[in-house]
């Protein structure tokens, strides 16, 4: 049918150059980096492949536009759909046989891997959803990878006109490749270990008093989720007790000091939150624990951290010249913060001893 | 006043004195060696001044009442010679009569000194007492030395139909000093109905026929670290003329009346007070600081006035009297525009009416004007010239007091809650160059104002500066004098305020973080005042709210960062609680409010409750940062 084309085309019209398409490439190289790169390769991928399309006869097409596809979930409901019918116009138009209802569910999966990662940045997600999100992106992307590889295998030749490289990538994927893959395939799995459990120790019950072993202190656990967690996850072995929050990046430690007065802890905590933050606003408040006279300090500082809503509140206590902390941190997207703020409050402002 | 002047006091009793004059016996003081002799043969001396013995022999006889008094002492070091060597004999002139019969020593080296007539001194006493018109006998015993024994007898006879007041005798069992020997014996006649009580814990008291005996040894003294109300907290033996409340009261009131035989001079003065506008309040306001201010107190007890005020007319005539003269006057007054006044004796050495089980009128010596306002029982000292009449002087809240009213037993004169009000507001503004700008406005309430108003009224306009620079300078800061300003000093009026301005030179760097502290001075230093001594007994503690507000301006210099904390410190014994609001960036607002009401501490809560205040005063502190703009 090309050679066809090609003939009438040399008959009527003066000759047309060919498309601009690249050597068809298994898609499996590519799923590496679509499923590594969080999406970066993505975008440098698909404003190629609409270089390529552009090529096949579809002028109007701008490619530069669709740089913003991966990036943005609204713009891909109306992307996706055309850049599958470009797919399938240039399959038609080759004599292969057109993208099925199967393209439905690769584009649905993009949006939804899109949402997905989206939504991460208001609702906290557990750390481990994400490997299998970047697979699930990379898949999706491999499948179109793979479907406009027919249309390349179409001008490419069987077999192909120009050699195969030995080499899969180029050098600017190499350059995506090398940091992005082992962050991917190694660092997400590893810093994933805590939300799937690996460090617990003893789950807690919700809506429970926490009361230390030994008779020190006491808080309330109101939400389900909080778990001990062995020695060292969130300090650095010194904490009397760690606990992992409900959801990822919040966590809380209890300290014992020595040799130092509440109102030191108290003003070094302020000043420490407050440095940590950015567009922090700290409050600290004191009252009397039980019936006795010795002093509790709360210290809560709002702010920014990694560009998500964070929070450090220390409720501290003192008792026979030793002084407890119980600190909690908390750095998740906004609805989680708002929705565990409360709760977090409550639990070092009601951090007491025993 | 000394433990042994005080003691003597106790000994001499309110009411038991006469005598136109003192006379000597022979005081031939023949057995003072001997019984010298006898004391350093039994046992090693005492390290201390002692009492070796006292023996006091009351007998009451249908026209007179004898006081027999024995006594012996021992001084063992310098200073005991020093601060104890003088001995008085408390009398009044006109009922009692004295004669001593022996006032002598015999020093180290056994030699007799005898005490020379021609050497006593008669004098006044200087007490503000209402009810007694007491004199004393200042006996300046000779030769006195270390290891000096003295020996002091003597007798008051009483003409009882000189005297105005019934009798009583209240006798304590310890003193500032120990007590070998105590024995006292009271003889009545037949005819003659006594009451006693004892509460003490030294002394054997046995009642024979017509005839009481207490009599105890060894008696240390008391610890005067532990003694907050001498006549609450000492064991005492009260005997007493057989009589109830209502007898007492109608005593009383029988004397107090007499004061308004002759009002003359009320009715134009009245008129004159209640004219103008104004409510009721606003005339008994006027009335009151009348009678405070304009009637002069002078004690006016002497000549049959002990407890027979002067007439209302004479009062006014002279515009000066005591406080029975004053509450009379106070009382027509009152009365005078519809008010139910009436007068109410006061024990002002007294907090506990249950010590008071021995119906007398000695136990009292202060007299107020009492009504009832709006629910509540208010009481107006008529001689208390400083605080205004919403609120009862500091001094007599809390005290004993009889109200001459119906038939009524002691009761106490209700304290406030809080008797120590202050508001302290402050306005600080820092200047681009680290200087800064300061006004202060210390508003000190009710009793509290009627306290310092007392205390700045004696002093001229330059006098109350200089206080107040030099308060400043020690409470505050000395880098800088402020400008003072008083008002509500003059006036009886519920508040006096102090206001201050103030530069402060540049104190910090422009350029550097703002590192600020404050201290809170003005409710520290209320805090330090009160903390309570310890104890082994109750304590009172008078109550205390202070309210600080500080607004701080930190100018265009530096951006406010951290803040001090809230404190929301509430406790059994009271609360501090504090609010600390950021305003702006530049602006920030303090407020802080202590409420510490009166209360009883037991000896055990002492520690525990000034713990507490030393937690206040340490978290009364508070700071702020900033960093440069």
């Amino acid at each position: 049918m090309v050679e066809e084309q090609g003939r009438e085309q040399d008959d009527e019209t003066p000759e047309v150059p060919a498309p601009a398409l690249n050597p068809p490439r298994p898609w499996g190289w590519g799923f590496l980096l679509h499923s590594s790169t969080f999406g970066l390769y993505t975008i440098f991928w698909i404003v190629g492949l609409l270089r390529e399309i552009r090529s096949l006869n579809q002028p109007k097409v701008r490619p530069w536009l669709w740089f913003f596809v991966p990036l943005a979930t609204p713009a891909q409901l109306f992307a996706l759909p055309r850049l599958a019918d470009y797919i399938r116009n240039a399959e038609v138009a080759l004599g292969l046989s057109a993208w099925g209802r199967s393209r439905i569910l690769c584009i649905v999966g993009i949006i939804a891997v899109s949402l997905f990662f989206n939504l991460q940045e208001i609702i906290a997600t557990p750390t481990w959803l994400i490997v299998p999100g970047m697979l699930a992106w990379g898949g999706f992307f491999s499948v179109i990878e793979a479907r406009f590889n027919r249309v390349r295998q179409v001008f490419a030749g069987d077999p192909p006109t120009k050699p195969a490289t030995r080499n899969p990538y180029r050098w600017w994927e190499w350059l995506l490749l090398i940091p992005f893959a082992p962050l991917s395939f190694l660092v997400v799995p590893y810093l994933s270990l805590d939300s799937l459990g690996f460090y617990n120790v003893e789950t807690l019950e919700e809506q429970s008093t926490y009361q230390d072993e030994t008779g020190r202190f006491q808080f309330p656990v109101v939400s389900s989720g909080w778990r001990e967690v062995s020695p060292g996850t969130y300090s650095e072995d010194e904490a009397e007790l760690e606990l992992g929050g409900p959801i990822e990046d919040v966590y809380a430690i209890v300290y014992r000091y020595e040799g130092l007065t509440l109102d030191e802890l108290a003003y070094d905590r302020k000043t420490s939150f407050y440095d940590w933050l950015s567009g922090a606003s700290c409050e600290e408040s004191r009252r009397f624990t039980g019936e006795g006279l010795e002093l509790a300090a709360h210290v809560t500082c709002e702010g920014q951290e990694y560009g998500m809503d964070s929070l450090w509140t220390s409720g501290i206590i003192a008792r026979d010249g030793v002084v407890y902390e119980l600190m909690v941190n908390m750095n998740v997207p906004g609805i989680s913060f708002r929705n565990l703020r409360p709760e977090l409050v409550r639990m070092t402002k009601e951090f007491s001893p025993l | 006043m000394n433990s042994r002047t005080l003691s003597l006091i106790l000994l001499s009793a309110f009411c038991a004195q006469a005598a136109a004059q003192v006379t000597f016996g022979t005081n031939s003081a023949s057995d003072l060696l001997s019984q010298a002799a006898e004391y350093r043969a039994q046992a090693d001396p005492p390290a201390q001044i002692t009492r070796l013995s006292l023996d006091k022999q009351i007998t009451i006889e249908p026209d007179r009442i004898r006081h027999r008094v024995v006594e012996l002492w021992y001084y063992a070091t310098a200073a005991d010679v020093q601060n104890y060597g003088t001995d008085r004999i408390y009398f009044n002139e006109e009922r009692d009569q004295v004669k001593v019969t022996t006032a002598a020593s015999v020093d180290a080296a056994g030699r007799l000194h005898r005490f020379e007539p021609d050497t006593l001194k008669l004098t006044d006493v200087d007490r503000d007492d209402t009810f007694t018109d007491t004199r004393q006998a200042v006996i300046a015993l000779p030769g006195l030395g270390v290891g000096s024994i003295t020996k002091l007898e003597y007798e008051i006879v009483t003409d009882r139909s000189k005297m105005a007041m019934d009798w009583s005798e209240q006798f304590a069992d310890q003193a500032g000093f120990p007590t070998g020997h105590l024995r006292l014996s009271v003889a009545w006649p037949e005819d003659e109905a006594i009451n006693w009580s004892s509460d003490s814990e030294w002394l054997d008291c046995r009642e024979g026929n017509r005839s009481l005996v207490c009599e105890g040894k060894q008696i240390p003294k008391y610890d005067a670290d532990k003694i907050t109300n001498y006549f609450d907290e000492i064991g005492q033996v009260l005997v007493a003329e057989k009589q109830n409340w209502g007898t007492v009261v109608q005593r009383a009131m029988r004397a107090y009346r007499k004061a308004f035989d002759d009002t003359r001079g009320a009715e134009s003065l009245l008129e004159e007070l209640s004219a103008g506008e104004g409510d009721q309040a606003d005339k008994i306001a006027r009335i009151h600081q009348f009678v405070a201010q304009d009637i002069r107190y002078v004690s006016m007890s002497e000549l049959g006035h002990a407890i027979t005020p002067h007439s209302v007319s004479s009062v006014l005539l002279s515009r000066y009297g005591d406080c029975k003269d004053k509450s009379a006057v106070l009382q027509h007054l009152l009365q005078g525009i519809g008010v139910d006044a009436y007068p109410v004796l006061v024990a002002t050495d007294r907090t506990d009416p249950r010590k008071l089980d021995v119906p007398s009128m000695g136990y009292f010596d202060h007299m107020v004007v009492c009504f009832d306002w709006q629910g509540e029982t208010r009481c107006l000292d008529a001689t208390d010239s400083y605080t205004d009449w919403r609120y009862v002087p500091a001094w007599i809240q809390g005290r004993v007091a009889l109200h001459l009213r119906d038939v009524s037993a002691p009761s106490v004169i209700a304290p406030a809650t809080y008797r120590w009000r202050m508001k302290v507001d402050s306005e600080f503004s820092l200047n681009d160059d680290g200087s800064a700008d300061e006004s202060q406005t210390r508003t000190y309430i009710g009793e509290y104002a009627g306290t310092l108003r007392g205390f700045l009224a004696g002093m001229d306009p330059e006098g109350r500066q200089e206080w107040a620079v030099n308060n400043y300078h020690q409470q505050m800061s000395d880098m800088t004098t402020p400008a003072f300003q008083f008002d509500g000093v003059e006036q009886l009026s519920p508040e006096l305020t102090i206001l201050s301005s103030a530069v402060y030179p540049p104190f910090v760097e422009a350029d550097e973080p703002l590192e600020y502290l404050e201290h809170s001075v003005w409710l520290v230093n209320e805090l330090e005042s009160l903390y309570v001594s310890s104890t082994d007994t109750e304590t009172e503690f008078a109550g205390l709210e202070v309210t600080t507000e500080h607004d701080f301006d930190v100018g265009r210099g530096w951006k406010l960062t951290t803040l001090s904390p809230n404190l929301d410190l509430r406790h059994d014994y009271g609360s501090m609680v504090r609010n600390v609001q950021k305003v702006n960036d530049q602006r920030l607002a303090v407020t802080t409010s202590l409420k510490i009401p009166r209360q009883i501490l037991q000896g055990q809560e002492v520690e525990t409750f000034n713990r507490f205040l030393d937690v206040l005063i340490q978290q009364s502190i508070f700071d702020f940062n900033g960093r440069v703009n």
